[in-house]
């Protein structure tokens, strides 16, 4: 058991990721010990904790929209995210919204428990999950995989969109140029799915936790005058460190 | 000679090279058989290390060398996870693709001491044909080299034993193996090749086509090459067309700019553009063999 643990893909990428990072801060002459640190308090202490909840809500909802669990992906994040915002604001023009002061975050919460559910109880989340497995064979016992998977990526475009749509109506309840794709909540969420294997229970985990790195980035940056961008290389790292993993572990299973 | 149309089909050629020669190296790693949609991270790389070393060294031909060597290394990552240990490719090319974003905004910031955008007269952009003594204004060496390469590419891959044998790695790895050809040192080799050509797509549009670094600037132009390659039917002649699809539309929307069209709109035409001849190529495509393409 405990070296299940040790080996799972998780543990690896971060584990990886951390250490390549370690080494950059080190190459780049910045003291490991005074980064962390930083890090750490920028997402988490002084009230920053307010930026990480209106981080993570965005990003949880853009990890929605990539349908892994049914062997799909969504390279198209940024546009849905953007489409979705810009929709917002043009409604909002035409029909007065009210701004979503508070339920971003229990709205996002709630979907993350029905998707939960579904995946685990109904017919359409497992024919997702048959489908995400093994598409010839979901074909075969009678699932109709084109469909579902036109499905999946449209109602992902859809979360996406509402993704960027909360974020408008988000304070401070504006449309701002490049405030939706600049923050790269698409990509974070790309990482965390795939972190997670893309398992509903272990998603918002994975997006907490890579939430609370891009923001505490920008702590870093402040304290310690570490370019926030080390963030992204980060992600990079994990992402590729989890299909390197991911492929070598399958290959040893299956032989 | 009319200068302005003269100045228009520079401006069409010099839009199209970045894009065909990030295209060229899509192409040899998909008749290969790797599916290298890291085009887009290859080339801001390579684009980024082309103003480091011309910075540095204040030459621009040394940019281009070093940019062709740095991102040849870079793409050892990309080789290595994808040929030697068989990740998925779109995985591993969104995470590449991440790393260099990644890597040229953090080493930016590092080496030039700010974001944004870096122009410094130190920085020394290639220069045009004219320069070089040649009747043909405007244009960069880089520009006709890229059409000189699909040229050759095309002759190398339809009418040598390497280029055979590299087309039936990509067919059939089984068969390949079985007649005694190591599949994974040619996928190896073309991903380093494409490497190479990323690199200098990446000093092309970073020191040919203006004379800055700026953050992102490759601007989904890897990703059009990748489209580019799906377009051609992964034949090198159709590349030309497929890519000059994409300078045509970026010349034009600079053009329309000029009469008064909003600048986002002129930015955003040379995409809607190539996604919509995807869309009307992949529905000709399979109204003309509508057994094969009902998956």
């Amino acid at each position: 058991m405990i070296r299940r643990v040790v080996l799972s893909t998780p543990v690896v990428a971060i584990g990886g990721a951390l250490l390549l990072t370690t080494l950059v801060l080190v190459v780049v002459g910045v003291d490991p010990a005074v980064a962390y640190p930083a890090l750490i308090r920028g997402a988490v202490a002084d009230g920053n904790l307010e930026y990480t909840i209106a981080a993570f809500v965005p990003t949880l909802g853009m990890a929605f929209a990539i349908p892994l669990r049914a062997g799909q992906f969504n390279l198209g994040g940024d546009g849905q995210l953007s489409a979705g915002g810009i929709a917002a604001a043009a409604l909002a023009l035409l029909v007065p919204l009210p701004p979503v002061l508070a339920i971003g975050l229990p709205l996002v919460v709630l979907l993350a428990g029905i998707w939960w559910y579904a995946d685990g109880r109904t017919v359409l989340g497992y024919e997702i999950r048959a489908t995400g497995h093994n598409r010839e064979f979901a074909r075969y016992g009678g699932v109709r995989v084109d469909r579902l998977a036109a499905i999946a990526l449209a109602g992902g475009g859809g979360f996406a969109g509402l993704a960027g749509g909360l974020i408008v109506l988000g304070p401070p309840y504006r449309f701002v140029d490049g405030a939706l794709t600049a923050p790269g909540y698409t990509f974070t969420a790309v990482a965390a799915v795939l972190l997670a294997a893309a398992r509903p229970a272990v998603v918002p985990v994975t997006v907490a936790l890579l939430t609370v790195l891009q923001v505490g980035g920008q702590g870093m940056e402040r304290e310690a005058g570490v370019p926030s961008q080390l963030t992204q290389i980060v992600q990079g790292l994990i992402i590729v460190i989890v299909a390197v993993f991911a492929t070598v572990r399958g290959r040893r299973a299956t032989e | 000679m009319n200068l302005l149309e003269f100045s228009f089909l520079s401006g069409v050629l010099t839009a199209t090279a970045p894009v065909l020669l990030a295209a060229l190296g899509g192409l040899i790693c998909q008749v290969a058989g790797v599916f290298n949609i890291a085009l887009e991270g290859q080339l801001l790389w390579g684009a980024f290390t082309a103003v480091v070393v011309s910075d540095l060294t204040g030459s621009a031909w040394a940019g281009v060398l070093g940019a062709v060597a740095a991102t040849v290394l870079f793409s050892g990552l990309l080789s290595a996870a994808s040929v030697a240990w068989r990740a998925d490719p779109i995985v591993v090319a969104v995470g590449v693709t991440l790393l260099a974003l990644g890597l040229t905004a953090f080493l930016m910031r590092q080496i030039f001491g700010s974001g944004g955008t870096y122009t410094s007269p130190d920085l020394a952009g290639l220069p045009t044909l004219a320069e070089l003594g040649l009747d043909v204004p405007v244009l960069g060496p880089l520009v006709p080299l890229a059409a000189v390469l699909v040229a050759a590419t095309a002759w190398r891959l339809g009418r040598t034993r390497s280029g055979l044998r590299v087309r039936g790695v990509g067919q059939h790895r089984e068969a390949a193996e079985a007649a005694g050809l190591r599949a994974g040192a040619y996928r190896h080799g073309v991903v380093l090749v494409a490497g190479a050509l990323c690199g200098l797509a990446g000093a092309q549009l970073a020191l040919g086509n203006v004379t800055l670094f700026s953050e992102c600037m490759s601007a989904g132009r890897g990703w059009i090459a990748v489209v580019a390659v799906m377009l051609s039917g992964v034949l090198p002649g159709r590349l030309l067309p497929a890519c000059l699809l994409f300078g045509v539309a970026e010349a034009v929307g600079f053009r329309l700019q000029g009469a008064g069209l909003p600048q986002q709109a002129a930015d955003a035409a040379p995409y809607v553009i190539t996604l919509v001849a995807l869309v009307l190529a992949a529905v000709a495509a399979r109204r003309r063999a509508p057994e094969k393409g009902s998956t």
